[in-house]
């Protein structure tokens, strides 16, 4: 009974805790290059029976080691970054920048705390001409910090940054075999854990905004199915709670 | 409390500056050589929750919602409207007029509805002056799209140059500050400055006789509108979703 009890509060946690990436995706449609997080509930079997045995088949030990109904019921949220491509927004600003691969790209950005990662390609000039993001750190070339003395110049489909028609340098695109594996900074910033390699098939358009990869549609949906689980957890524990009431109060009445 | 509450208001709140940002753009729809300005977003920092002894997943990132980092002011060109006056001037290509304002500072201004003082001095709408003086004798003033003013004297047939107008371009115009009026105020981050004669390298011609327009555009701020207005309900409904959610967990205990 208590088990029950348990089990129906951790899936009012779970989906709480969906429900709070789902308001992050949703506060951020707005934002350019902004990734979606995708939130995954597991059940703790599910979970060990691959820890142990990847093909997912229930073994002896997966039972002796506690896998089986009764930790059913025990959850584990995690959450993916989906880096599918967002929609394309035309600006007619030279510093506006979009790459167009698919989602696989990302613009290397040098931060005083190290390298990072970037979709959101929203440029400024810095007071001494650098390409810079909105917060003052520089976006790399292959030649590293990209001068540019007027915000009159043209980057090509490639990546080339031309000014007055010569090319002065080429914008690093960054992509990762495991995309997953970055994590998410704030300020529309990606760390990564290992080195990634040089895109050599990333268009970059110019005059353009990548959007938010969001779907409200889809995140609306996501909202109501959890607010609809959390509230069938609510009443099951209701019940177990009644239950619980009704086998202390009254099988044994004492008169 | 749940973070869901948050996150979603800094959704809201996010998207009032921008609608603040569109209803300022589009107020000054009429106002002469008025840039508009786009509010930019970011994604605030993330708690990461990592599933402990997990390798197959990456724990959980729940994002804190989204925050406005930036009113990027885009100074491209506006259309220009011929006036026919002769005072009006209109600026073909980067640059901008300095003028003294009436408390002596210096400010850049691309409007350039100028007027005649008392003591016969071109002056913006606000008082700033050009510091260009146009001796009362003289009629048919003239400029020169290399920013020659000559006249011919009331006295005379042949025509004689009084001044020379002169703009003023700046590395990253962005990094100005708005003073209000039309005018602008150089700050360490709009970069080197550099001044020159209209129709020089990098600098454009002066157009008698046109003014240059707001370079708003009342289709694209309509979208933004319907965009703002759409981000902000969906952000709303997020609230009320976490309020629902927090009515039924405490609905659990029944007075």
């Amino acid at each position: 009974m208590l088990d029950g009890m348990k089990r129906a509060a951790q899936g009012m946690i779970s989906m709480s805790q969906k429900q709070d990436v789902i308001a992050s995706n949703l506060a951020n449609t707005g934002t350019a290059g902004f990734r979606k997080d995708m939130s995954k509930v597991t059940s703790f079997s599910d979970v060990l029976a691959v820890e142990m045995n990847p093909s997912g088949a229930v073994t002896p030990e997966f039972i002796q080691a506690g896998g089986d109904v009764s930790t059913e019921g025990m959850l584990f949220t995690s959450s993916v970054t989906s880096f599918a491509q967002g929609s394309m927004r035309q600006t007619s600003n030279n510093l506006d920048l979009a790459l167009n691969d698919d989602g696989k790209g990302l613009f290397t950005i040098q931060t005083p705390d190290g390298l990072r990662y970037t979709r959101s390609g929203n440029f400024k000039l810095s007071s001494d001409g650098h390409m810079v993001t909105n917060d003052g750190s520089y976006v790399m070339g292959h030649r590293g910090k990209i001068k540019l003395n007027s915000a009159d110049f043209e980057v090509s489909n490639a990546g080339e940054v031309k000014l007055d028609g010569k090319v002065v340098d080429k914008l690093m695109i960054t992509t990762f075999d495991d995309p997953s594996k970055l994590k998410k900074l704030g300020s529309s910033y990606f760390v990564a854990s290992s080195m990634g390699k040089v895109s050599k098939d990333a268009q970059v358009m110019q005059g353009f905004l990548e959007m938010s990869n969001v779907n409200p549609i889809k995140e609306m949906v996501d909202m109501i199915t959890v607010m609809r689980a959390y509230e069938a957890n609510q009443k099951v524990l209701q019940t177990e709670d009644q239950m619980l009431g009704r086998a202390t109060n009254e099988v044994g009445r004492l008169r | 409390m749940m973070r869901a509450l948050y996150t979603a208001a800094s959704g809201m709140m996010a998207q009032q500056i921008n609608i603040d940002n569109i209803s300022h753009n589009l107020s000054n729809v009429q106002s002469n050589a008025y840039k508009k300005s786009r509010t930019e977003f970011e994604d605030l920092m993330y708690a990461s929750m990592d599933a402990p002894g997990l390798q197959a997943d990456t724990g959980i990132q729940m994002g804190m919602g989204t925050r406005a980092v930036a009113s990027d002011r885009q100074f491209s060109s506006g259309s220009l409207k011929n006036t026919g006056n002769n005072f009006d001037l209109a600026i073909q290509g980067d640059g901008f007029f300095a003028v003294k304002t009436p408390d002596g500072k210096t400010a850049y201004t691309r409007d350039g509805s100028f007027k005649l003082d008392a003591k016969g001095t071109l002056c913006t709408t606000s008082g700033a002056s050009l510091g260009i003086k146009i001796p009362k004798d003289m009629m048919d003033i003239r400029v020169d799209p290399d920013g020659k003013v000559s006249g011919v004297p009331l006295t005379g047939t042949q025509r004689q140059t009084i001044d020379q107008i002169k703009l003023t371009r700046f590395l990253n115009p962005a990094g100005m500050k708005a003073l209000g009026q039309n005018l602008y105020a150089w700050t360490p981050n709009a970069g080197e400055k550099k001044e020159g004669i209209p129709q020089g390298p990098g600098f454009g011609a002066v157009t008698q006789g046109y003014l240059e327009q707001s370079n708003v555009n009342i289709v694209e701020e309509m979208i933004n509108i319907l965009q703002a207005q759409r981000s902000f309900e969906i952000n709303q409904k997020t609230v009320q979703v976490a309020d629902d959610m927090q009515k039924e967990a405490i609905q659990l205990k029944k007075a």
